[in-house]
């Protein structure tokens, strides 16, 4: 390779990492909070199926390394849910109606959503998360909207005192264009930190039949 | 009155005696130059390589599934926590050799004697302050060894490999057991923490 051209590969390299770190690196700013519910509810309106697979980080002051997963979401208006983790474990769990089932690998467990007030409480949050609902849950979380030139922050931060003891706050960023989430950051109280950042979502795919039973 | 609580200590004496015997049954005592290995550390715990297993509490009526990650952070000291795979986590704790630290705990698990007793299994699974067995006793296979600290513990090693059991309490019904089971490469794959009056058990995959 001559030594110009490899001059010129590398000035362009250089450029690419500024720009990603520009990018990066812009500040998020308050945003109108009409603004960004009106994106959240064009998603909301259109999609009435949403795919995506996701790499969870779950960060710990005591770890050099973030705990790492990886898995699959698929969501079917107007209340169903698959939260599935493939690597390095299997474990599955299935939100349908008032149904809850639960795949650990080795066995299936099945309740109502009513026996169990936890997971009550996660399906509201997952399926609110995933909807752009839970910024019409004043009860339980203020929210703070925020934006660059490129996404939507916003900051959800607990009201309820059952809440506030296991979260500081949830962050999401959202994708301008599509209203997708790209990643929900939970803060805990000690400031350790979940991430799930999301990528190749499928907007309106025709499910396979039993996408919801386990 | 005398002669009553003489018959109770007769009868104490020879439950404690059934009980020993019991256990030695089919051993002899060893010695150092009987077995090469004479410590009862659990020596996969001893590094500082994170550990995490995918864990099944089972609480009384509860069930939690998560992971539960251990990490030794100073020579004498671990840290554990129990996450759920969604979302924040359960608990938090350190233990060195002397007391324990709850950095962070879900109130509907913040009881004393859960706390202990989580403390007690945490101490039997990593066995992580080791120490000169009081007794040891040998058979063609196996190693047993009884441990002065954790109080009333008998840990039970295959020769030259790592450790199959540990109970306190008494050998055939243990207040608390831990096994390992399914070695490979010098850790095994699994691992059971039970109680004989406690409904609390504990299982951990190695991931």
């Amino acid at each position: 390779m001559n030594k110009q051209l490899l001059h010129t590969l590398l000035l362009l390299v250089t450029l690419l990492i500024f720009k990603a770190s520009a990018t990066m690196a812009q500040e998020y700013t308050q945003a109108p909070k009409e603004e960004v519910l009106q994106v959240l509810q064009k998603l909301s309106s259109r999609a009435t199926t949403l795919q995506s697979e996701f790499r969870q980080e779950k960060h710990m002051s005591f770890l050099t390394e973030p705990l790492i997963s990886e898995g699959s979401f698929v969501f079917a208006k107007p209340d169903k849910l698959r939260w599935a983790y493939s690597k390095p474990y299997v474990y599955t769990i299935v939100f349908n109606g008032n149904n809850i089932a639960i795949n650990d690998g080795n066995q299936t467990t099945s309740f109502n959503i009513s026996e169990n007030p936890i997971f009550a409480e996660v399906n509201k949050m997952m399926l609110g998360l995933i909807q752009g609902k839970l910024t019409n849950d004043q009860e339980s979380f203020s929210v703070a909207y925020l934006k660059n030139s490129e996404s939507y922050k916003l900051i959800f931060t607990p009201q309820k005192k059952e809440m506030k003891e296991m979260l500081n706050a949830i962050e999401m960023i959202i994708d301008k264009k599509q209203g997708t989430a790209q990643r929900i950051r939970m803060v805990e109280q000690n400031e350790d930190y979940t991430d799930i950042i999301f990528k190749q979502y499928k907007i309106n795919e025709e499910l396979p039949e039993g996408t919801f039973s386990l | 009155m005398k002669n009553c609580l003489k018959v109770l200590f007769l009868f104490n004496l020879l439950v404690a005696s059934t009980g020993c015997a019991s256990y030695q049954k089919g051993f002899k005592a060893a010695t150092e130059t009987t077995i090469n290995d004479i410590t009862a550390s659990n020596s996969f715990f001893s590094s500082n390589k994170t550990m995490v297993f995918d864990a099944d509490m089972h609480l009384y009526k509860h069930h939690f599934n998560g992971l539960l990650v251990i990490k030794q952070t100073a020579p004498d000291n671990y840290r554990i926590v129990f996450t759920p795979k969604v979302g924040p986590k359960l608990f938090d704790m350190s233990i060195d050799p002397k007391d324990r630290t709850v950095h962070y705990c879900m109130e509907a698990m913040d009881r004393k004697l859960l706390l202990k007793a989580l403390e007690n299994d945490f101490r039997l699974l990593l066995l992580n302050f080791p120490q000169q067995p009081v007794k040891q006793y040998i058979n063609d296979s196996l190693v047993r060894y009884q441990l002065s600290s954790p109080h009333n513990v008998v840990v039970e090693k295959e020769q030259n490999r790592g450790i199959k059991s540990v109970k306190q309490g008494r050998w055939h019904k243990p207040n608390t057991q831990v096994a390992f089971l399914q070695w490979q490469d010098e850790r095994p794959e699994t691992i059971e923490i039970t109680h004989g009056k406690l409904k609390l058990s504990i299982h951990l995959k190695s991931l």
